[in-house]
């Protein structure tokens, strides 16, 4: 569906991204994750054609990107941005029929999807008469318009309060199941964790870590101990044998060196803290995350261009 | 190019902007204001005096009193058919006389005629308001035709002869247009057809480049552009813009055109219209797609108001260029270096209205003036297209002058 290769783009003196290769198969939910800064929205806007990369390519089921093309690609930025005096119902139009939906024919479909979103009584209010969340809910229709092949939503997430952040998870699956591609960025790895197929881990501008979700969780092992305690946690980072630790308050996520038994960890721990949960599991996305990301920044791994 | 994405911007600027406050005030403000200036000071200047004036004299040469009191009487009427002025000779002929007169109110001035008028060729005009124009001119002009009379009988020529002799000879112009038919034509109206189509093109200019920059600048801020670019070319986009705004100004004009007309319906009657005035039309509409083409070109790497007025400045020094050369324009409409000047985008609309209508231009220069037009504004479209995409994510630094050229050469 989309296949994004050696895209390379400068800022002056930073590199924003560096040889970022990686391939969306229709049908998938993509998730394309890393810290803030990490060349997320540069990716995705180089992608989008909103932006030249330096060089590298971007195709589109393995064509270039024309004007055409654009009309089956839909895109939510990550800044949310909507005419502020005109009515709802015109602005969804106006980006309807920019992706060659006829007018009428947007207008049918924008009353239903306000409809959906329980939004139909502001239809001919002005946008900024909407609270945040419902302008966010309208630029989401606003993608959906023209039924697009591939959706690329910038932070989906963010700004979203919890009932609304399910309800875009349900959305963002109902696309799926109606046979959409979706790529999303996003830093809250929780969400990644819950919905994306595959995985692309960008940091510092370069791929880190990228394939199937379950095939990275599955390379790093269902050795991953997760603990929950009372106590003084900050006991537990006496602990040796230690790899990788996710600390908080009463509960630890931690991947023990090769070779060592988690329930000497166990034992250890039971000296140091109540141990109310113990476990060995797969690694969390987070703790993955946390893991090739700080990998990177120690002397010794990928130079660090700080 | 999809004509259908451009059609779609275009029909969004124009419906927005159509229905906002702004828009509708200038829509009925401009005109009221312009009707204002207009018609206010012609009705004050015109109003004609509702009763007699009373003009004292001293005529030392005791001559020129009644030619001057008939030669009034018989040029100057009130409305009720009554003299505008009568000429009261001022008993004595003391000035101290005269003057108390003027402040008891017994007659409003007074002219003094010393006895060597006809070689000193001068008198005098006194009253506590000495700028009455229309009074004084039509005393000087009366006193002129009395004292040339005068010594033209002196000289022993005949008073009728010299009557008949002294009559206005009246010009009439006759323009041959190409195909020989004949029409009346002034060259006057030639000039104020072009200096009106010179001046509005400029206002109109202004206030649509201001919004389209605007509409650009608040797209930028809120980062609507983003979608907007996902969507369609910046070239697509840029001339929906364009050709949107245009649109809102023609309307503008149409409604402007008709109330001014409606309202100068008596004064348009003078203006004589040349009947290839519709060429006049094709270059308006022409050089304000030109035009808006340009500002937004300009105004298009800004990401603040600020940045957006300064650029636009430059573009309005040279909008008004054609202005300062009307004025040599206006000596001479035929000469050829104005041909040369009227294939040169910039200059093309103004030059063309001021020809037009005094001495039609050849049809090729017609059809290649207004060629030249449509192709550099296709192109200042497409510039501004690619200066605004890769401008759109330049903050804090703002382009040299080098930068934005290769950004307007490069190819897409």
């Amino acid at each position: 569906m989309l296949q994004v290769e050696h895209l390379r783009k400068t800022y002056s003196a930073t590199v924003a991204l560096d040889d970022v290769t990686f391939e969306v198969r229709p049908g998938e939910i993509f998730g394309l994750i890393g810290p803030n800064g990490a060349g997320k929205t540069t990716t995705i806007r180089i992608s989008l054609d909103i932006i030249e990369p330096d060089s590298g390519t971007v195709r589109f089921n393995r064509e270039k990107l024309t004007p055409e093309k654009k009309n089956v690609l839909a895109y939510l930025p990550e800044e949310r941005g909507l005419y502020r005096k005109s009515k709802v119902i015109d602005v969804l139009v106006y980006f309807g029929t920019l992706r060659g939906v006829q007018p009428v024919e947007a207008r049918k479909r924008a009353e239903g999807w306000l409809k959906k979103f329980e939004l139909s009584a502001y239809g001919n209010r002005k946008v900024d008469e909407l609270s945040k969340g419902m302008q966010q809910k309208v630029q989401f229709i606003s993608c959906l318009l023209h039924d697009p092949e591939l959706l690329i939503l910038d932070e989906p997430f963010s700004g979203l309060d919890p009932v609304n952040q399910i309800l875009m998870k349900d959305m963002i699956r109902e696309l799926k199941q109606s046979g959409k591609t979706i790529v999303f960025s996003t830093h809250q790895m929780e969400q990644a964790e819950k919905l994306c197929d595959k995985i692309c881990l960008i940091n510092k501008g370069k791929v880190v870590l990228y394939g199937s979700l379950s095939e990275i969780k599955k390379s790093h092992g269902s050795n991953a101990i997760h603990l929950e305690f009372e106590g003084e946690s900050w006991r537990l980072r006496e602990l040796s044998d230690v790899a990788t630790m996710d600390l908080y308050e009463n509960y630890a996520e931690i991947k023990m060196k090769d070779g060592i038994d988690g329930q000497i960890l166990l034992k250890r721990a039971i000296d140091l803290v109540t141990v109310k949960k113990f476990s060995i599991e797969e690694a969390s996305l987070n703790s993955i995350f946390i893991e090739a990301v700080s990998q990177r920044d120690q002397p010794g791994g990928e130079k660090n261009v700080n | 190019m999809s004509i259908k994405k451009v059609l779609a911007v275009a029909r969004w600027e124009f419906i927005e902007k159509v229905r906002t406050k702004a828009f509708i005030i200038s829509l009925i403000l401009m005109p009221a204001f312009m009707a204002l200036m207009m018609v206010v000071p012609s009705l004050i200047a015109s109003k004609p005096d509702t009763t007699t004036i009373k003009i004292g004299i001293i005529d030392k040469t005791g001559r020129i009193t009644s030619a001057l009191s008939s030669d009034l009487i018989d040029k100057f009427k009130l409305p009720n058919g009554k003299p505008n002025y009568e000429i009261v000779p001022v008993t004595g002929g003391h000035r101290e006389d005269a003057n108390n007169m003027v402040l008891d109110g017994q007659i409003s001035s007074y002219v003094v005629i010393d006895t060597n008028i006809l070689t000193a060729r001068k008198f005098e005009y006194v009253s506590q308001n000495v700028s009455n124009i229309k009074e004084i001119e039509r005393l000087q002009s009366s006193v002129k035709d009395i004292v040339e009379t005068e010594e033209l009988s002196r000289s022993g020529v005949n008073p009728e002869i010299v009557k008949a002799a002294s009559k206005p000879v009246d010009l009439e112009t006759v323009k041959l247009s190409k195909t020989g038919s004949v029409e009346k034509a002034g060259v006057g109206s030639g000039l104020i057809l072009g200096y009106v189509f010179t001046i509005v093109l400029v206002i109109f200019v202004l206030t649509s480049g201001q919004l389209l920059v605007r509409s650009v600048l608040e797209e930028k801020s809120n980062r609507i552009v983003e979608v907007l670019l996902s969507s369609l070319t910046a070239e697509e986009m840029m001339t929906g813009k364009i050709v949107g705004l245009s649109l809102l100004g023609m309307t503008q004009l149409a409604v402007w055109a008709a109330v001014g007309l409606s309202f100068a319906g008596q004064a348009a009657a003078y203006l004589t219209i040349p009947s290839n005035v519709w060429w006049v039309g094709v270059f308006f509409f022409l050089g304000f797609l030109f035009y808006a083409s340009v500002f937004v070109m300009a105004g298009s790497p800004a990401t603040t108001e600020q940045e957006a007025q300064q650029a636009t400045f430059y573009v309005m020094m040279v909008l008004y260029l054609p202005i300062v050369i009307a004025f040599a324009v206006a000596q001479n409409p035929t000469a050829g270096y104005l041909k040369v000047l009227s294939l040169i985008p910039f200059f093309t609309p103004s030059m063309m209205a001021f020809r037009i209508p005094v001495q039609s231009p050849d049809l090729w220069e017609l059809v290649a003036g207004a060629t030249i037009l449509l192709v550099s504004t296709y192109f200042c479209m497409i510039a501004a297209g690619r200066i605004f995409r890769i401008g759109i994510l330049v903050y804090g630094k703002r382009p040299t002058f080098k930068e934005l050229a290769r950004w307007a050469l490069k190819k897409g």
